[in-house]
C-alpha cells in the first residue's frame, strides 16, 4: 500500500493497490454472484478514478466507496429477474428466523431477494448495517444522512422482521 | 464496535491503514483471526489488470488516438469509419500476458471508435468481430470520440421498440463505459446500438435518430454480436 506523499497524485497502479481489494471484498459481501461482484467492484473503481477521487483524503474515499458500491450493487441486483421470484414475506421470514450458524449466508441471500421490494434508502442502510457491520454513526457518515434518519430506516426494517417473528411464534 | 457482537465494522477495518482506527479496533484485530485475515486479504499486493492500467491518469483511454497520424490506409480508414472493432484474443482466452494494455491503434481522426470487451470467466479480451459469444459472457464497451459529450447504449426489442441500457456523459477523448451486460442463452445474437451526441437526446429525437440511424451532431452505430447457445 502506498503511503501518501504530500500532495503528490496517486498513479492508477497505486490507487488500484490501495482501494480495489477493499472494494472487491465489499462487493463480495453483498453479492452472491462472483461475476457480478467483480463487475460492480470494477465499475466502482472506474468511477472513483474518473471522478478524480483517488487523491482525496482516504477517509472520504472509503466512505464514497461504501456508498457507491452499495448503490451500484443494489441497482444490479434489481435488474436480476431472480429478485422478483420470491415474496417479500417469504424472504423476510427467512431473515428473521435464520439460526446464527447460517445467518451470514442467509442475510446475504435474503437481502439480495429484497432489492426489488423495499425502498432503496432502507436497503442501503440495511446492507451496510448487516453485511458490513456499520454502526449508526458510520452509516450516517457514509450515507450522508443524520443518525436520526439512520435509526428510522433501521427501525422500519426491524419492525418488518418483528412482525414476521410474531407471526411464526 | 459494531452491533454485531465482537467484531468492528468492515469500514473500520478498511480504514485502519490510513490511521483512522481506534485503539479498541487495533486491540481487537491483534487478537481476532477473522479480522486479521480480512486485513491480510485487502492488503496483499495484487496485479493491476489491463483495464485499470488503461485508465491512465488524467486521460482515460488516451492511447486510443496515440500518434496523431493515420496508421490505416485511406481506403481502409474510410471503410472503417463507421465502426472499428479490434480483433484480439480468440477463445479459449489467451493467457495473462495478452491482457497487457493493448497496443495503440489509430482511428480516422474525428471518427468515433467503439471497442467491445468480452469477459469470459476470468479473462477479458477484445471481441474480434466474428467470434460467437457464449451465455454468461459479459460485454463491456469502450468508446473513444472527440466532440461528443453523451453516450447512449440500447437494444432493439422484438416488438420493434428500443430499450435504453445505459446513458451518461462521455469524457473528452472517450471512456470505458461503467455498465456491462451479460449474454443470455436466448436467441442467436445480441444487438446493441451506440448513440453519441453533443447533448442529451429527448425521447422523440432519439426515436428519429434511431429511425434514420443518425442526425445532426449525432453518431449511431450497430453492434451485432453472434452467440453460440449450443455446445
Amino acid at each position: 500500500m502506498p503511503e501518501r506523499r504530500g500532495r503528490a497524485a496517486l498513479t492508477v497502479e497505486e490507487a488500484y493497490q490501495a482501494y480495489f481489494p477493499r472494494i472487491r471484498e465489499k462487493c463480495r459481501r453483498m453479492m452472491q454472484n462472483t461475476g457480478d461482484a467483480e463487475d460492480v467492484a470494477q465499475e466502482t473503481f472506474v468511477r472513483l478514478w474518473q471522478a478524480g477521487l483517488q487523491d482525496a483524503p482516504p477517509r472520504r474515499v472509503v466512505g464514497w466507496v461504501y456508498r457507491t458500491s452499495t448503490r451500484l450493487a443494489i441497482d444490479r441486483m434489481r435488474r436480476r429477474r431472480a429478485a422478483a421470484e420470491f415474496s417479500c414475506e417469504e424472504t423476510l421470514l427467512r431473515l428473521a428466523t435464520a439460526v446464527p450458524l447460517e445467518r451470514e449466508v442467509a442475510q446475504r441471500e435474503a437481502l439480495a431477494r429484497l432489492v426489488g421490494q423495499l425502498p432503496a434508502d432502507e436497503l442501503e442502510a440495511v446492507f451496510l448495517h448487516r453485511l458490513d457491520r456499520l454502526t449508526q454513526p458510520e452509516l450516517a457518515e457514509v450515507l450522508q444522512i443524520s443518525e436520526r434518519t439512520v435509526r428510522r430506516l433501521l427501525s422500519r426494517f426491524e419492525e418488518r422482521l418483528e412482525k414476521l417473528r410474531e407471526g411464526v411464534a | 464496535m459494531s452491533p454485531h457482537g465482537e467484531h468492528p465494522s468492515f469500514l473500520a477495518l478498511d480504514s485502519l491503514k490510513w490511521g483512522r482506527g481506534t485503539d479498541e479496533v487495533r486491540t481487537h484485530v491483534a487478537g481476532c483471526a477473522a479480522c486479521a485475515a480480512h486485513l491480510q486479504t485487502v492488503e496483499r499486493p495484487v496485479e493491476v489488470p489491463a483495464w485499470a492500467r488503461g485508465l491512465k491518469q488524467e486521460r482515460p483511454w488516451g492511447w486510443l488516438f496515440g500518434g496523431g497520424r493515420l496508421a490505416w490506409g485511406g481506403g481502409l480508414a474510410a471503410a472503417m469509419a463507421v465502426l472499428l472493432v479490434v480483433v484480439l484474443a480468440p477463445r479459449p482466452p489467451a493467457p495473462l500476458p495478452s491482457e497487457d494494455v493493448p497496443k495503440p491503434y489509430v482511428g480516422p481522426k474525428g471518427e468515433p471508435v467503439v471497442v467491445v470487451h468480452v469477459r469470459h470467466g476470468e479473462h477479458v479480451s477484445r471481441w474480434d468481430g466474428t467470434q460467437p459469444l457464449l451465455p454468461g459472457d459479459r460485454v463491456r464497451l469502450e468508446v473513444a470520440a472527440s466532440g461528443y459529450s453523451r453516450v447512449l447504449v440500447g437494444s432493439p426489442t422484438p416488438d420493434g421498440g428500443f430499450v435504453t441500457l445505459y446513458t451518461g456523459a462521455l469524457p473528452e477523448g472517450g471512456a470505458l463505459l461503467p455498465a456491462s451486460w451479460q449474454v443470455d442463452a436466448e436467441g442467436s445474437g445480441e444487438h446493441l446500438v451506440v448513440v453519441l451526441s453533443r447533448a442529451a437526446l429527448a425521447p422523440e429525437v432519439l426515436r428519429r435518430v434511431l429511425a434514420e440511424r443518425g442526425g445532426p451532431d449525432v453518431w449511431v452505430t450497430d453492434l451485432r454480436l453472434p452467440k453460440q447457445t449450443a455446445p
